[in-house]
């Protein structure tokens, strides 16, 4: 249920309209947004705690991973997976058109910081490594 | 007599053209990603070479460190575990990189004409904003077919990216510029990637502590010769 949730609001998340023939972005506007927004314990901020939650290394790694390569599913080979599963990413628009990197990343940050770490991925060939 | 005085002429111009040519950029850089209301932060210092080496420290989960080149190769270096992966995909590149640009004086053209994109179409609007319409020449699925770039008073102030039925693929704001030297940069950048057709992902990217040609340990970060490899085996687990 949380990871059904946590697609949900990722896929069906906020949207904001932008008037094309206004090229300045309203930075109050902006920057409510983001005091709105409730902050994800992300690995890459600077919070103690989720620096405490990513202990291993190679936690960290699949997280640097995903950070800057997720659309080729290149965390998900590091963690093990289908020899195919980066021309699944790649073929798919970068993972459904670069979603499925992002729900991978915060499914980690949340499995890392309720404890649980990531062995549950390891070795795993479903294309959805979460369900 | 004379002669001399040129010599030293000549060589006073050349001193004084090395010692303000701008070689590096550097800043902090809070990144924010606001997705289906929640939003992540990240942190990092960036030091840009104007020859596109681009070095950047993060903090979090543990201390590392990304080095990208405009032409395509990436590497991401882990001091704890002495690990270092590379990448050649062209996925990491400073390529399009704000600081890059800026500092290459690209932004003419936004760094595009060297991504294969080609001047198409332009325009200026009673408001004096100049809109310049690049095409790619091999469009990709990591590249939209059309990119519009519009300028107020010779500053790039928004880019649009286009996909070739002119549905529109993201927005990206550049604001709160600060002179440099010779070149201004915008502390401020707003991007908005439409990943649907009612849905977006906001990026805000605020720059500060901006220092051109300073004295600055990441400029000269190198990965250690003796760092392990970070091998990706399809099939196997590390």
């Amino acid at each position: 249920m949380r990871k059904f949730i946590i697609l949900i609001a990722t896929v069906f998340g906020m949207s904001i309209a932008a008037n094309a023939a206004n090229y300045a972005m309203d930075d109050a506007a902006i920057d409510a947004l983001c005091d709105a927004a409730v902050e994800a314990p992300s690995a890459f901020a600077s919070q103690a705690p989720v620096s405490a939650a990513v202990s291993n290394k190679s936690e960290a790694a699949v997280l640097i991973l995903n950070f800057f390569l997720g659309e080729f599913g290149i965390h998900r080979h590091y963690m093990g997976t289908a020899k195919w599963m980066w021309a699944a990413y790649t073929f798919t628009f970068g993972g459904i058109f670069g979603v499925l990197p992002i729900v991978d990343f915060i499914v980690e940050i949340v499995d890392l910081v309720e404890g649980k770490g990531l062995s549950n991925y390891y070795g795993c060939t479903k294309f959805i490594m979460w369900i | 007599m004379h002669k001399i005085h040129y010599v030293d002429l000549i060589l006073a111009l050349l001193l004084s053209t090395s010692l303000h040519a701008q070689r590096t950029l550097s800043a902090d850089v809070e990144v924010k990603s606001v997705s289906g209301g929640s939003v992540t932060t990240t942190h990092k210092q960036v030091c840009c070479h104007a020859d596109g080496r681009l070095v950047s420290r993060f903090f979090n989960p543990s201390e590392y460190y990304s080095i990208e080149y405009p032409y395509g190769e990436g590497f991401i270096y882990i001091p704890s575990s002495n690990e270092v992966y590379t990448d050649r995909s062209g996925e990491m590149s400073s390529a399009d990189n704000l600081m890059y640009i800026f500092l290459s004086r690209g932004t003419s053209d936004m760094g595009l004409a060297k991504m294969g994109y080609v001047l198409t179409g332009s325009s200026t609007d009673s408001e004096g904003y100049l809109k310049k319409t690049f095409t790619s020449r091999n469009p990709s699925k990591n590249k939209a077919p059309i990119v519009d770039v519009v300028y107020k008073n010779y500053l790039p102030v928004y880019l649009e990216h286009r996909n070739a039925k002119n549905k529109v693929l993201g927005k990206q704001y550049l604001s709160k510029y600060q002179p440099l030297g010779k070149i201004s940069f915008p502390a401020r950048s707003t991007e908005i990637i439409y990943t649907s057709d009612r849905d977006s992902l906001v990026i805000r990217t605020i720059y500060s502590n901006i220092k051109v040609d300073a004295a600055d340990r990441l400029a000269e970060f190198e990965i250690p010769s003796n760092a392990k490899p970070i091998s990706i085996t399809p099939g196997k687990r590390k």
